[in-house]
């Protein structure tokens, strides 16, 4: 993992004392809250309905041992016992007190952390694909370039006041977990002809009121030029990207407005402009292998490909067998898995875990992955390197902190954003849906007889909760006070990113979950067989019989 | 869930307390309050008018953030926020909250 060397040091304990200065005097009363709030967001404390909220940065969603525990710490002294993961890797605490945060602050940087840039119209915390060094499909780990990143856009002076927001997320392999096709910059590593590394280069993707699916601007970035690159690109956004409207400001309404051909052109003209004036940023290889080096692979065993435990316990265990179906994901490693912890409990919030389950993971972490944890924008936590021989007593600890949900990419593993029960932006609640749906399909066999399925609820268009992506996304909106939830279809982050397409007019609280079992029973009937999924089914059927499902008197 | 009432309307003013961030109401001493029972009522428009003025007065004295009025109604001996986002903000969320036990009671 990356371990902050002095500059990182210094650089977050004078933040720490700067902010702490600054609580200080809004407490005394010296600033009020329009001086104030500025300075709040650009250290991750936001004001939500109950309470400030805190959101820490956890880069590419990794996580020492150590640092998990200080989260659990954290969340148990200071807040209400437990923590919210979101879709950009990291964690809310929902019940933070102003006078705590500067302790707090520091607690995070005892373990090289903080929650800077995880608000504001700036570079914000970048994210990677949660399976990071240890998928079977990757060409390379793309955290060494996420944290090559990730410094580069620290308090950038010519990027701290953006047009907007500006998100970045990188994977490493073809299929992409990251969702980087709905990130203002998506990053897919790549390995040119004599196996060199680079990056296709996506832009102007997003979710939020005016979803857009990223272009691609180049084919292939060799490694060197990355910071460059950006940078060009970041140039051209900040000097084009409009600041007269908050709703356009975003760098795909640029992709939109200028077309992707006169953007590339500029981005190109930049990125040449920058190449004359010697301002390079080239990355060195040195520095490149230097970042790497914090990366490198834990001190693997040589293992055989089978485990006798392992499948002993397969053979024995139907909840086991049942487990590793569905969260277990293929290693590079011989003898190797990475284990996804679903944070779905039927019938509870999703993405939320509590400071005892956080420690029981960073124990398990400790003793069986390299002392490593994942977030995942899922919001689930992955042990990323655990031996084959060793999974079934990993089971056997989630099972007994409640952390062994087999649902990983099933219909009850639902992203859901805090929505009305905690956010001030919101319209509609989202995480009970979540919950009721989750009831709703509790049954294991009918959640395997429904296969593969990503269903996302966000409570307004902000769209934390991705529903734009989701095979079934549900929008919180409100109606004359009253909650309704409008349903899209057809939507994905992956590879082969798609928005999804809206119904039809939204249903209440009452009538959602039984659309979406509607919408599901649609799938089942219609399907070709089990090994098409449900997103195969909708883009071979279009929408009409689930239009015709959910609304019997508009087709008769 | 909670529909706008029909009759003429009954204000509160509430916000978030500056230290804690914690949703509080203006009762009738000048307090803020946790407790939207509590609250001092306006039953006009002017009367919410006039209430908002002493909020906003707090607010400048770092007593409160963002003070703004909202609709109660009734029901007993107690005052309930007629909008389903100003319930939550009063009754806190509408869900299971997973936290350890200690720090869940402590916290609340
Ligand atoms: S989508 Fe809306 S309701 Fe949900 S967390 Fe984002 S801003 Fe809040």
């Amino acid at each position: 993992m990356y371990r902050y060397d002095e500059f990182d040091r210094r650089f977050v304990e004078e933040r720490v004392a700067e902010f702490s200065d600054q609580v200080a005097r809004r407490l005394s009363g010296e600033l009020s809250e329009d001086q104030f709030k500025p300075l709040r967001l650009m250290n991750g404390v936001y004001l939500q309905l109950h309470a400030y909220m805190l959101r820490i940065a956890i880069p590419y969603g990794t996580l020492s041992s150590r640092q998990l525990r200080k989260l659990a710490f954290i969340a148990r002294t200071y807040d209400r016992g437990y923590g919210h993961f979101t879709t950009r890797q990291n964690m809310q605490l929902n019940w933070i007190a102003l006078k705590d945060v500067p302790e707090i602050l520091g607690h995070l940087a005892d373990v090289e952390m903080h929650c800077l840039q995880t608000s504001g119209n700036c570079i914000r915390n970048v994210t990677a694909d949660q399976f990071s060094g240890a998928a079977a499909d990757e060409i390379a780990d793309p955290r060494p370039y996420a944290e090559i990143l990730r410094q580069w856009s620290s308090i950038h002076p010519e990027f701290t006041y953006l047009p907007r927001k500006f998100k970045l997320a990188v994977t490493g392999a073809p299929n992409d977990r990251a969702a980087i096709q709905v990130h203002d910059i998506g990053l897919e590593l790549r390995r040119g002809e004599a196996g060199e590394i680079g990056f296709a280069v996506y832009v102007g993707g997003g979710q939020g009121r005016t979803p857009m699916v990223a272009r691609k601007v180049r084919d292939f970035l060799p490694e060197a030029e990355l910071l460059a690159y950006c940078t060009a690109i970041l140039r051209v956004y900040n000097l084009y990207g409009r600041r007269d409207n908050k709703f356009k400001a975003r760098i795909k309404i640029l992709v939109h407005e200028t077309g992707i051909e006169e953007l590339k052109r500029d981005i190109e003209a930049e990125y040449e402009a920058l190449r004359a004036e010697n301002e390079t940023l080239s990355v060195p290889a040195e520095e490149i292998a230097r970042i790497s080096a914090y990366f490198a692979p834990p001190a693997f065993e040589s293992l055989p490909e089978r485990s006798a435990a392992f499948e002993t316990a397969l053979l024995r265990d139907p909840d086991f067998a049942r487990f590793v179906e569905r969260n277990l994901v293929r290693h590079k490693q011989q003898g190797y898995a990475a284990l996804t912890i679903s944070l779905k409990p039927i019938g509870l919030p999703p993405g939320d875990a509590s400071s005892s389950q956080m420690e029981a993971i960073a124990d398990i972490a400790e003793r069986w992955s390299f002392d490593e944890i994942r977030v995942s924008h899922e919001q689930n936590l992955v042990l990323p390197h655990v031996r084959l021989d060793d999974v079934p007593l990993v089971f056997a600890e989630l099972q007994r902190n409640g952390l062994a949900e087999s649902n990983a990419g099933l219909v009850t593993d639902i992203i859901a954003c805090p929505g009305l029960d905690y956010c001030s932006l919101a319209n509609a609640r989202s995480i009970p849906i979540a919950q009721r749906i989750s009831e709703r399909f509790a049954d294991p066999a009918r959640q395997r007889e429904i296969g593969d399925l990503k269903l996302k609820i966000s409570g307004c268009i902000n769209a934390c909760g991705h529903h734009h992506v989701g095979h079934i996304g549900i929008l919180g909106v409100e109606r004359k006070g009253e909650e309704f939830y409008q349903i899209t279809l057809g939507g994905t982050g992956d590879e082969t990113c798609s928005i999804g397409e809206i119904v039809g007019k939204g249903f209440s609280s009452a009538e959602i979950v039984d659309a979406v079992e509607t919408v599901i029973d649609t799938y089942l009937a219609l399907r070709t067989g089990p090994d098409e999924t449900f997103l195969q089914a909708f883009r071979r059927l279009g929408e009409a019989p689930f239009v015709e499902a959910l609304y019997p008197a508009k087709a008769a | 869930m909670m529909k706008k009432p029909r009759s003429a309307t009954t204000l509160a003013v509430t916000g978030n307390d500056t230290r804690n961030g914690r949703a509080v109401f203006r009762t009738p001493t000048g307090a803020w309050s946790q407790d939207v029972s509590e609250a001092e009522v306006a039953e006009s428009k002017e009367a919410g008018e006039n209430l908002l003025a002493r909020a906003e007065a707090d607010a400048r004295q770092t007593i409160v953030v963002d003070p703004y009025l909202i609709e109660v109604a009734a029901e007993g001996d107690r005052l309930v926020p007629t909008r389903l986002r100003e319930l939550i903000r009063v009754s806190g969320p509408t869900i299971v909250e997973i936290g350890d036990a200690a720090a869940l009671s402590r916290a609340a």
